[in-house]
């Protein structure tokens, strides 16, 4: 057993990891009404429109709540790792969810961090976060 | 009302197939009820578990004509009190079975299994590569929340595990019977994910329990039986995904509790005890609070006053609950409930109990509460 993989060829998230392998954060928006659509559902759940598309945003955001992983329950993922949920900045009620490459002691609510595009094999680059320079 | 319950043993290896527990604690629960076993018309079904098809094969039920299959992971066994009042309301079926059967121990590891989680595909895109697939992990991020917003020690978390584990001690069906966990113990669990250490989270057990549930106007082998007054089922916004939701405090059995409450006619103060779907220390805390129990932000305080232990202000959990006495899925609190009703609890009893209030917990923050009175008939 290795690690969990996304399935990169997924109708729904294609265009997500062809935008982490470019180094980009990418997000769906709804044509329609304009708001933000995350995760990706077939519908808006605002306007309940199908039309959508992607777009790349800022990729920095905040801690909003987080753990530290001591325990193993995933081959290849060795703990301790830190598991962060990131409020995206530009983007209020948007959250991605990633490693938070940091020392657990320093882990506080609302610190600023930055995504890292990290490629875990030829098909799979991961979003992982950093503290943002100078936060 | 509930006419019937019935279990296993709890153990970390039961030698048995799920089936075969199912099997047996049908038999204790149709026993219990005073019920043939062929009287069974109606099963409410858990997901991933044992099929009502397999229980008509197994038991030759003869009439088996209604069945339905609750979505609300560990809060399904509450929310099924609700789906069974209304099948017999509506004369549908007449013994409804309610039923927990699982190697939850011996049958692999909880990172072993096969997830049981609404929206796979968010799970395996988003979260699963990250090192992110257990409740521990999870729900570990809720309590982490919490703990910037309000306040809540290592020590009030112990409260909760030392609690369970006393109550467990006096009843000798629980797992950890004779296993003792004190506050010094409890400090020195290792971590499993942080803030969430070994003494945190709930059992693994092998172990089946059911429930039969009856018209009140039936005849019953018993003088007292426990009756179902009021049951709400209630879901957080986005319950397919814990990830994006506005709060993450913000959980079902907060509008579950409200709808209840309402049609009780009662309130958290009128309840004699509670039990309360504790797969992690903090959730009792949390689901408390969220009940309205207590106000939010003080869940820590109450359970590390004594308030939730037996003799306190709200006995919370007195078989021990998932995290003394097994892992049942809920269904064992029912259990609990009933024989607390009935006055059969033993050495853990709560004097006098007449109202008890169970809840369910499951998915990622689906929620339920019903309400159970003690019924008395005349001599």
């Amino acid at each position: 057993m290795s690690r969990p993989l996304p399935n990169v060829a997924d109708r729904e998230f294609a265009p997500f990891w062809e935008g982490t392998a470019l180094g980009e954060l990418r997000l769906v928006f709804c044509t329609a009404c304009g708001e933000v659509r995350w995760p990706p559902r077939p519908i808006c759940d605002r306007c309940r429109s199908f039309e959508l598309e992607w777009r790349a945003v800022d990729p920095r955001g905040g801690l909003y709540t987080w753990t530290v992983v001591e325990h193993r329950t995933t081959a290849d993922i060795p703990p301790p790792y830190v598991v962060g949920l990131v409020d995206i900045a530009d983007h209020p009620g948007v959250r991605l969810l990633g490693q938070v490459v940091a020392e657990p002691d320093a882990l506080a609510v609302g610190m600023p961090l930055v995504a890292r595009f990290d490629r875990v094999t030829d098909d799979v680059t991961l979003v992982n976060w950093e503290p943002a320079p100078g936060g | 009302m509930i006419s019937g319950v019935g279990q296993t043993d709890y153990t970390k290896s039961s030698g048995r197939t799920d089936a075969h527990l199912a099997f047996e604690a049908i038999l204790a629960a149709t026993r219990d009820a005073g019920i043939a076993v062929e009287d069974i018309d109606g099963i409410i079904s858990h997901p991933f578990s044992i099929s009502p098809e397999e229980i008509v094969s197994g038991l030759a039920l003869p009439r088996l004509q209604y069945n339905c299959t609750i979505h609300m992971g560990g809060a399904g066994a509450v929310a099924s009190l609700q789906h069974a009042h209304d099948a017999l309301e509506s004369g549908v079926a007449s013994n409804i079975l309610i039923i927990r059967a699982r190697n939850g121990s011996s049958g692999g590891r909880i990172n072993e299994r096969p997830s049981q989680q609404p929206a796979q595909q968010f799970r395996d895109q988003l979260e699963r590569p990250y090192g992110w697939n257990t409740p521990a992990q999870r729900y570990s991020m809720i309590c982490r929340r919490y703990m910037h917003e309000f306040e809540l020690t290592r020590e009030q978390l112990g409260a909760v595990a030392v609690s369970a584990s006393q109550h467990a001690q006096l009843n000798p069906a629980a797992q950890n019977h004779g296993r003792p966990v004190t506050m010094e113990t409890y400090l020195g669990g290792r971590v499993i994910a942080d803030p969430y250490t070994r003494f945190d989270c709930c059992l693994e057990t092998d172990g089946a329990c059911a429930v039969v549930v009856t018209a009140a106007d039936r005849r019953s082998p018993r003088r007292v039986d426990a009756r179902i007054v009021a049951v709400g089922e209630g879901r957080p916004p986005s319950p397919d995904d814990l990830t994006n939701r506005p709060d993450l405090l913000r959980i079902g059995l907060e509008p579950a509790a409200a709808l209840a409450w309402e049609r009780a006619g009662a309130g958290p103060d009128d309840m004699d005890a509670a039990m309360v779907y504790d797969c992690f220390t903090f959730e009792v805390i949390h689901q408390l609070e969220a009940a309205g129990f207590v106000a939010e932000g003080e869940g820590g305080r109450f359970c590390a006053a004594g308030h939730i232990d037996l003799g306190g202000r709200l006995p919370v959990n007195t078989h021990g609950g998932l995290l003394a006495e097994g892992h049942l899925s809920g269904l064992n609190h029912v259990v609990e409930a009933v024989r607390q009703l009935r006055g059969e609890a033993g050495d853990r009893q709560v004097e006098g109990a007449r109202k008890i209030a169970v809840t369910g917990w499951g998915d990622l923050g689906d929620g339920a509460l019903a309400v159970l009175d003690r019924m008395e008939r005349a001599a």
